[in-house]
């Protein structure tokens, strides 16, 4: 029976695991902090790409700001998508291109925030 | 240490907030944009920014060059942090003048160390003797010396994709060593300084090859050019940094030569040794004053053997062959 390759986490353990060792003792979970601020402030910004036709100047503002915090909890499949965001609304991609891509974020992010709501309810459980 | 962390995402600030502090012992302040920053830094003295570049409402160099520009602030050093890659705007950065560029996303132990040398750089005593008018002047400029490591370190890392790093050793000056100096004539003194790339010529040819990529003729020219390029780009920095210190200061068209029997007698001056253990890679960049009348010669005497091939090797029986 045919297997299909495990797809990669949208969020790299590593990445964590590196937030994670950076924990002082009696301080807040410093994990738990970031992707509580992430999960909060990214479906913001995603919201400013939901208009159609999208202007290429401000997703290209938006997407650079999603790349670097997806970047920084290790979504790199997301931050690969709003880097390719960025680009496409430098180079001034149509419309249309720039709607697929902002669509390929929404769907990558809530993939991205399943993941991450399901590691602070592990985390929140650990803590118990 | 007291820093700020201007960024307009939180997550970065937090994250930021949390190196600075548990890892470099720095007591930590945040703004959210410029214009945030700017409040805060005319309020409170700080040791050192770390400055997003893509904010709203203000953004990172327009928040640079307010800073520059303002002489209570023109000295603070700012580590630029961002996702941005455009070598135009990183230019248009080390011109501004920063202690550092550093791209996002952060990678939090790395951002620790860089941070970590930045601070013992800035609490680095300079030696250079205090013994005569020329020493004095560059003793009262001694500030330059971050800046021009920083310089040099981005310099060869932006345009040669080499990461360099100032060494703690001193090394002596080498006959055969070519040297790319530009002059910065202090126009309300008597003192000129003169800054040079000093680059065994091994290494010359070797980062010229890197530079033009593997498989191009490397010829004497390019080592020169190459050279005369960096001359060129860090003077400009240290110009820019006498300007906001209040000098008034030209940048002299640069020379480059190759060291002779003269080597010994540059000695002295503020001098930093850079290594790369990847490319095995050493040179150093000084930063000397010279009396006026003086450097007009020694710039001469460069210009001729640049001129005259016949000069280069009678001065340098070392390489020559």
């Amino acid at each position: 029976m045919y297997t299909p390759p495990p797809q990669p986490p949208p969020v790299d353990p590593e990445v964590i695991e590196m937030l994670a060792s950076l924990q002082e003792p009696g301080e807040p979970d410093l994990v738990a902090e970031l992707v509580t601020l992430f999960l909060r402030d990214t479906p913001e910004r995603l919201r400013d790409l939901q208009a159609r036709p999208l202007d290429a100047g401000h997703a290209s503002r938006v997407a650079h700001a999603v790349k670097g915090s997806a970047g920084n909890l290790g979504a790199t499949q997301l931050q690969d998508l709003a880097s390719a965001l960025e680009q496409a609304g430098h180079r001034g991609d149509s419309a249309d291109a720039l709607a697929r891509l902002a669509d390929a974020i929404d769907v990558e992010f809530a993939h991205v925030a399943a993941h991450l709501e399901a590691l602070l309810a592990k985390r929140a459980h650990g803590a118990e | 240490m007291k820093a700020l962390v201007v960024d307009d995402q939180a997550n970065v600030r937090l994250l930021l907030s949390h190196i600075l502090r548990t890892r470099n012992g720095c007591t930590v302040s945040v703004a959210a944009n410029g214009r945030e920053a700017l409040a805060l830094l005319v309020r409170e003295s700080f040791d050192i920014v770390v400055l997003d570049l893509l904010m709203p409402v203000l953004d990172g160099v327009e928040t640079l060059t307010v800073i520059r520009r303002t002489p209570a602030l023109s000295q603070t050093p700012v580590i630029v942090l961002s996702a941005v890659r455009d070598e135009r705007k990183v230019r248009q950065l080390l011109r501004l003048g920063i202690a550092a560029y550093l791209t996002k996303p952060l990678r939090p132990l790395d951002v620790a160390e860089r941070i970590q040398q930045i601070l013992d750089r800035l609490g680095d005593a300079p030696a250079v003797a205090d013994d005569g008018p020329a020493e004095r002047a560059l003793a009262a400029r001694a500030d330059l010396r971050p800046q021009m490591i920083a310089a040099t370190e981005q310099l060869f890392g932006l345009m040669l994709g080499i990461e360099v790093g100032a060494a703690g050793t001193r090394e002596p000056l080498t006959s055969g060593d070519d040297v790319a100096s530009a002059v910065l004539r202090l126009e309300r003194e008597a003192v000129d300084l003169e800054f040079a790339i000093t680059a065994p010529r091994a290494m010359s040819e070797r980062m010229t090859a890197q530079y033009l990529q593997a498989g191009d003729v490397v010829t004497d020219a390019d080592v020169s050019a190459t050279l005369r390029e960096f001359a060129t780009i860090i003077g400009g920095r240290l110009q820019t940094a006498l300007r906001q210190r209040g000098d008034v200061v030209s940048l002299g068209e640069p020379t480059v030569s190759r060291l002779g029997a003269e080597a010994c007698e540059r000695a002295g001056g503020i001098r930093v040794t850079y290594t790369s253990s990847a490319h095995d890679l050493r040179f150093m960049t000084t930063l000397r004053a010279v009396p006026g009348a003086r450097l007009a010669r020694t710039v001469q005497d460069a210009d001729r053997r640049i001129e005259d091939p016949a000069h280069v090797h009678a001065a340098t029986p070392a390489t020559a062959g």
